[in-house]
């Protein structure tokens, strides 16, 4: 008879638990932070050792007459240009409109992943079902 | 008679030779852009090169976002420095405000044409053409 409860109560925490992880796992990968370049941090990559062939079309330096300083290498820096463009200076006038955040449809307002969510269904109506046997048997034993 | 030509001869032809080898020799390289802004156009971009200091440098960009380095004249040429990457171009003979000079990079072989927006006062005109004079 213990037996039996344990088990049932055992299925009801594992079809729990499938519906609290799956909630939690969507709503912890739902918070995905923007990332945000800083564009004089990409401009002084850019103007970097690694793609100083890239920037000169693949030229190679070609002026041994004159040593090249310790530590520098000969490339190309001309011309500089700006990696992201600077949005003009807000003039007077009304403010820009907010982005709106999408509206999640309605069926997928909690997070529940519909997989799991069937998943977590048959689980639970499979501990439903051990349990309901064990007390049918339990039952029928005593008689 | 002869001798008296000859020394006349000598020392007009001294005369005129020595007033140019004379400013030819007072020029520094880069003596007349220290301070001064030169404008550069390679590949369609504008960048504005503001030689601060006998050896700093800025390079500003259309948006007005400006990279700092180092540079240097010597050996007739002059090499710009930022972050580490030094490019090189012919430099033979002065710039002159407003005068527009195409120099190919001796170490991207990319053109590129320099405009010096103005000069320090003082500054001989070139005496002879080199890449510059094109």
């Amino acid at each position: 008879m213990a037996c039996s409860r344990f088990k049932g109560f055992v299925g009801i925490l594992a079809g729990s638990a499938l519906f609290i992880s799956s909630t939690g796992a969507v709503a912890a990968s739902s918070a995905v932070p923007v990332q945000q370049f800083n564009p004089w941090a990409a401009l002084a990559i850019m103007s970097g050792t690694a793609p100083v062939a890239a920037l000169c079309n693949g030229a190679t330096p070609v002026d041994p007459s004159v040593p090249t300083p310790p530590g520098v290498t000969n490339g190309c820096i001309m011309p500089v240009t700006d990696v992201a463009p600077v949005p003009p200076p807000q003039s007077a006038g009304p403010p820009p409109p907010v982005p709106v955040p999408p509206v999640e449809p309605a069926g997928a307002g909690l997070g529940f992943d519909p997989l799991l969510l069937a998943l977590g269904a048959v689980l639970v109506g499979a501990g439903i079902f051990f349990l309901v046997r064990n007390k049918n048997n339990n039952g029928n034993s005593a008689a | 008679m002869k001798i008296a030509l000859a020394t006349i001869a000598a020392l007009g032809a001294t005369a005129v030779v020595l007033p140019s080898s004379a400013s030819a020799q007072t020029w520094t390289p880069g003596s007349e852009i220290v301070g001064q802004p030169v404008q550069v156009v390679a590949d369609g971009v504008t960048n504005t090169v503001y030689f601060d200091t006998a050896t700093s440098q800025r390079i500003v960009t259309p948006n007005n976002n400006a990279l700092a380095g180092s540079w240097a004249a010597a050996n007739q040429q002059l090499c710009m420095i930022v972050n580490a990457i030094q490019e090189c171009w012919p430099y033979t003979a002065p710039f002159q405000a407003g005068v527009p000079v195409t120099l190919t990079s001796l170490t991207s072989s990319k053109p590129s044409t320099w405009t010096a927006l103005s000069v320090n006062p003082g500054a001989p005109a070139p005496g002879r053409k080199g890449e510059r004079g094109q």
